[in-house]
Order: C-alpha cells, then sequence, then structure tokens
C-alpha cells in the first residue's frame, strides 16, 4: 500500500506554486477557463435558461400553441390566476398535502430512526417499506380509490368489525382529499425511511452504546444524537419532498378519473395546470399562457418552501 | 320510489362531473331548448330565466327524492354504471355508448332501451342531445373524386349494418337499423327537428367557465350540498366575475 503524505511548502518546487495573481500556472489556468467552462455553460443556457425564460414569457401571453396567435397580456394571467376561486382552492390544496403528507413523512421517519436502527430484520423491512416507491402512482391511485370505493374493502372492513358508524363516502367531495393524501403517504413514505436510514447507519455504534450506559432512552438517543447527526439528510430530504409534493398529479388523477374533470375538492396546481393545457376531459384549445403562469407560481412556492426548510434546518453541522 | 329490491332506482357515477351535468343539461334542453347553456356561459343574465330555474329545480327534487344510488358521488367509476348493467338499478342517464360499453356484464335476458330524457314538463319537446364522429372534406382539396370514390366504399351498406351490430352504435344509413337497445333514440334523432351537442358545446367554446363555474357547481347541486337557487344565484355571480376578466 502506498501512503502519499503531502509535502510541506518550502519543499515544493516554487514553479507549481500557484501565486494567486500573475503566476505561470494561473496565467494557464485563465487561458483554458472558458474554453473548458463554455460547453457546459452553451448546453446549461439551451437546456435550462431558455426554456424558463421562454415559459416566463408565454406566462405573459394568450397563446394556445403551435400555429395559434400569440398575444402578448403582461401580467393579466397572474392577476386572473389569484382572483380565481378555483386557482385559489387549487394552491390551497397543493399547500395542505404538500405540508400535511411533509410533515406525517416526517413523524414516519423519526419513528423508523427510533425503532428500525436496533430491530432484528431491519434490512428487510426498510425493503418493504421502499416497495411502495417503485409502484406506479396510477396503479396506486386506481387501488386507493377501489380501497375506498362505497362498496369498496375499507367500509366492508369497517362493517366487518360493526363499525359501521364510521363509514363515509370517502371518494365523495368531503372526503376525497384525505383519501388522496393517505396514498400519497403510504406511496412516498418508504423512500424517505430509507434514505434517512442510510444516515443512521453512517453514525457510530458507540455513540448509542455510550447513551445506552449512562441510561438514554430510546427516544433521547433519537434526539440527542440521530436527529443532530442527520440534520443535512433532513433538509435533503426536506426539499425533494417539497418538490414532489408540490407536482403532485398522476395519483389524484388515477383515483378520480380521466373521463371527467376532477373535482375542485381534489384540485392540485398540477391538476389545475393540467386542466388548462388539455382543457380538461371534454376537449378544448388550450390556454397555455394561464397553465404557464401556474407552472411559474408553482416554481415560486417550491422555492420559498425550500428556502424555508433550509432555514428551519440550519445549524452547524456536526461532524464525527 | 325504490325500487323491488329496496334500492335507489337511478345509477350514477358522480365523480364523473360530465355525467352529473347531464342531468342539468338534458332538463334544460327540455325546458329552454338547445342553445340555452351556451348562453349561460356568454350571458350571466341568462341564469335568471325561468326555463334555468326549473331544470335546476328538476335536479334538486330528484335529489331531494333521494333516488340517485347510495354515495352515487363517491363511486369510483365505472362501479355506478356496473351496478345498473348488473341490474341494481333501473335509470342511468348517459351516451348511447353505454349499450355497447355494458355489454359483457349484462345477462342474456337484460335488454336494456336507450331513450331520450323525459320532459320536465309533460308533454314538452325534447331535443336529444348528439355527438357525430364523421368525415370532414376540405373544400380546397384537388383529389376530390377520390374522395368521393373513398366515401361511396366506407357508406356501403355491408359496412354500415357492422356498426350496429359488430359496434353497437348507429350507423349513419338510414337504412342501416340501429341495434335493437337504441331503436328509440334512433327514431327520436330521426324525427328530431333539432339536435343538440353535449353541453352544447361549452367544453370546447368556453372550456374556463365549463371546468370551473359549470362543473363545480352543478356537482354540488346533485351532490346535494347546494339548493337549485344557490345554484342560479352562484352561477351568475361567477359567470359575471369570469366574463368581466
Amino acid at each position: 500500500m502506498t501512503i502519499f503524505t503531502p509535502l510541506p511548502e518550502a519543499e515544493i518546487p516554487s514553479r507549481v506554486i500557484d501565486q494567486g495573481n500573475g503566476g505561470a500556472l494561473d496565467r494557464a489556468r485563465r487561458r483554458t477557463y472558458l474554453p473548458m467552462l463554455l460547453p457546459a455553460l452553451i448546453l446549461y443556457l439551451l437546456l435550462y435558461v431558455a426554456p424558463a425564460a421562454a415559459g416566463m414569457i408565454v406566462s405573459l401571453s394568450t397563446w394556445s400553441g403551435l400555429g395559434a396567435k400569440f398575444t402578448w397580456v403582461g401580467i393579466q394571467n397572474y392577476v386572473d390566476l389569484f382572483t380565481d376561486r378555483v386557482f385559489l382552492s387549487a394552491f390551497g390544496n397543493t399547500l395542505a398535502l404538500t405540508l400535511i403528507v411533509g410533515v406525517a413523512i416526517f413523524v414516519i421517519v423519526s419513528t423508523s430512526m427510533i425503532v428500525l436502527r436496533s430491530t432484528k430484520g431491519r434490512a428487510f423491512i426498510r425493503s418493504a417499506v421502499f416497495l411502495p416507491s417503485i409502484i406506479s402512482p396510477i396503479a396506486i391511485g386506481v387501488a386507493v380509490a377501489f380501497l375506498f370505493n362505497p362498496n369498496g374493502l375499507v367500509n366492508g372492513a369497517l362493517g366487518m368489525f360493526k363499525l359501521d358508524a364510521l363509514q363515509r363516502p370517502w371518494l365523495g367531495p368531503d372526503y376525497i382529499l384525505s383519501v388522496i393524501v393517505v396514498g400519497v403517504i403510504w406511496s412516498s413514505a418508504g423512500f424517505y425511511v430509507v434514505l434517512l436510514m442510510s444516515a443512521v447507519d453512517s453514525i457510530p455504534e458507540s455513540l448509542f452504546e455510550a447513551a445506552r450506559i449512562e441510561g438514554a432512552s430510546l427516544f433521547q438517543q433519537f434526539r440527542h444524537i440521530t436527529l443532530p447527526l442527520t440534520r443535512d439528510m433532513f433538509s435533503t430530504a426536506a426539499v425533494l419532498w417539497v418538490i414532489a409534493g408540490i407536482k403532485t398529479f398522476e395519483i389524484i388523477l388515477a383515483v378520480t378519473g380521466k373521463a371527467g374533470t376532477p373535482p375542485i375538492q381534489a384540485r392540485t396546481l398540477a391538476i389545475e395546470q393540467y386542466l388548462l393545457v388539455t382543457t380538461g376531459a371534454d376537449g378544448g384549445i388550450p390556454q397555455l399562457g394561464s397553465a404557464t403562469a401556474i407552472g411559474v407560481v408553482m416554481t415560486a412556492i417550491t422555492v420559498i418552501l425550500i428556502l424555508l426548510s433550509r432555514r428551519i434546518a440550519r445549524r452547524d453541522s456536526l461532524e464525527l | 320510489m325504490k325500487s323491488s329490491t329496496g334500492k335507489q332506482p337511478i345509477a350514477l357515477d358522480g365523480g364523473i362531473t360530465s355525467y352529473n351535468g347531464y342531468w342539468f343539461h338534458q332538463l334544460l334542453l327540455s325546458t329552454a331548448g338547445p342553445g340555452e347553456m351556451e348562453k349561460l356561459a356568454t350571458n350571466a343574465s341568462t341564469w335568471d330565466d325561468p326555463a334555468v330555474r326549473d331544470a335546476a329545480k328538476a335536479v334538486e327534487k330528484l335529489v331531494k327524492a333521494n333516488l340517485f344510488e347510495k354515495d352515487y358521488m363517491a363511486t369510483k367509476f365505472p362501479a355506478g354504471q356496473n351496478g345498473w348493467a348488473a341490474g341494481d338499478q333501473t335509470f342511468i342517464a348517459n351516451g348511447t355508448w353505454l349499450a355497447s360499453e355494458t355489454q359483457p356484464l349484462r345477462s342474456a335476458t337484460q335488454k336494456p332501451k336507450v331513450i331520450v330524457m323525459p320532459p320536465v314538463h309533460a308533454g314538452a319537446k325534447v331535443t336529444p342531445m348528439l355527438g357525430a364522429l364523421g368525415w370532414g372534406l376540405n373544400p380546397q382539396s384537388t383529389e376530390k373524386k377520390q374522395v368521393a370514390q373513398f366515401m361511396a366504399f366506407a357508406l356501403q351498406k355491408k359496412y354500415e349494418d357492422r356498426m350496429a351490430t359488430d359496434a353497437l352504435n348507429i350507423p349513419a344509413r338510414g337504412d342501416s337499423p340501429a341495434p335493437e337497445e337504441l331503436r328509440e333514440i334512433q327514431k327520436s334523432l330521426d324525427g328530431a327537428s333539432k339536435v343538440a351537442l353535449d353541453f352544447d358545446g361549452t367544453p370546447w367554446l368556453a372550456p374556463k367557465w365549463f371546468n370551473n363555474v359549470f362543473v363545480t357547481l352543478d356537482d354540488q347541486l346533485i351532490g346535494g350540498s347546494i339548493t337549485a337557487d344557490q345554484f342560479i344565484t352562484q352561477g351568475k355571480q361567477q359567470t359575471a366575475d369570469l366574463l368581466s376578466k
């Protein structure tokens, strides 16, 4: 095995030391900087910046697609959106779904970190809870809808246990968002459990042993060891969830069905955007200006929520 | 009014907003005739028309009479229409496609009949709704002769007859009989002086009004969470708001 040890600076030939300003290496680096950067910069501009700018421009227009007249309307699409009760309802539903599912995932993940860390067969359990993450959201949505159908398994089971009073028309307007939330939690939680448990695995067992000797309970071990040492991963998971949550779409369409317009109680921003792009199941002319404005709003909310979650999680990182 | 099975007599997949909307629109066709729904989308004062109120009241009456199947607003499509095909309910408001769509589920003894929606006021004229699929010929085409040959070929009686026997749809030719289930509606269509498009074409002509105003209020009306009067008041207000933008 070869071990490389850094040379003291005094022993490094002066010609290879970067002098910062005006050194030979610095000048060479400056000459190669732009040519090396240019391909990536061009690709980034073409694939990310240009489409985003085009989207911003379309959001300031009325346009129904290729071959149609493009009319500049300024911020009118945004004004219309924020005075439209259906959009505001979809906005509220999206935030509610993202926050409720986010909190539920945090609770499930935290419980898993306490319980699963020392449980026998934890690798199998992790694989089992991860499984829903790789199943199509469409399949999950349809299955959830069948379960919660008035004659479905949920009401059937409640009846079997003489809990008829708890039976509900789950897919009706009053409960449908709750059913969708349950489906999203079931399908998403496993991914975050596996993500966070991988961070837990990197914590030395000696810390937990010391805590146990000191008499710390499982919850105290979680609070004083696991949580501080996985804070960065929690922050990453929060960002990933916010991005996914704001875009929740397929599972809703699968629960409500494509044969009609999803009811207002089940519409998220992504569904509302879809309706404007396709104008619903009955056809019509796309309204790409308003649809793109919704996309811009979704991006803005995502950025705001990411910044908020990063701020909440921000502390001096602990390293071992 | 309940069937002998003790179940409500009308099947409805209330999760499908257009199926809910058929009730109001078809009743509106009998009280006001075709074109009224388009006026509702384009002129808010149309909501004050007594014919609109009559149609909304008729929907409200059906809801209050508890005629729709249990938990109809919460069924997962196609649970409602499958229940009807299995004989759980007697009636369903839907398209003529339902005859072919549910055929595999029906027993050999079940012979459903498709008819136009009965009018709100007895004896009133009923306008059937029609959704047609057909060929469009570009008048600028330089191949008109070939197009005519193709049309003559495709519309031969032996092929049109199979629209009824194989596809269980109503053929375009008058001398090709419809499937037995659709004979009544074929007669109504043949005898109609006017027909109406689904929702007077508002899903295409005024999609934002249809998706955000009509569908949401109609779901509440047929779901029983608002009255006919609230449906009209809110419909007028929301249409005016939308048109003012």
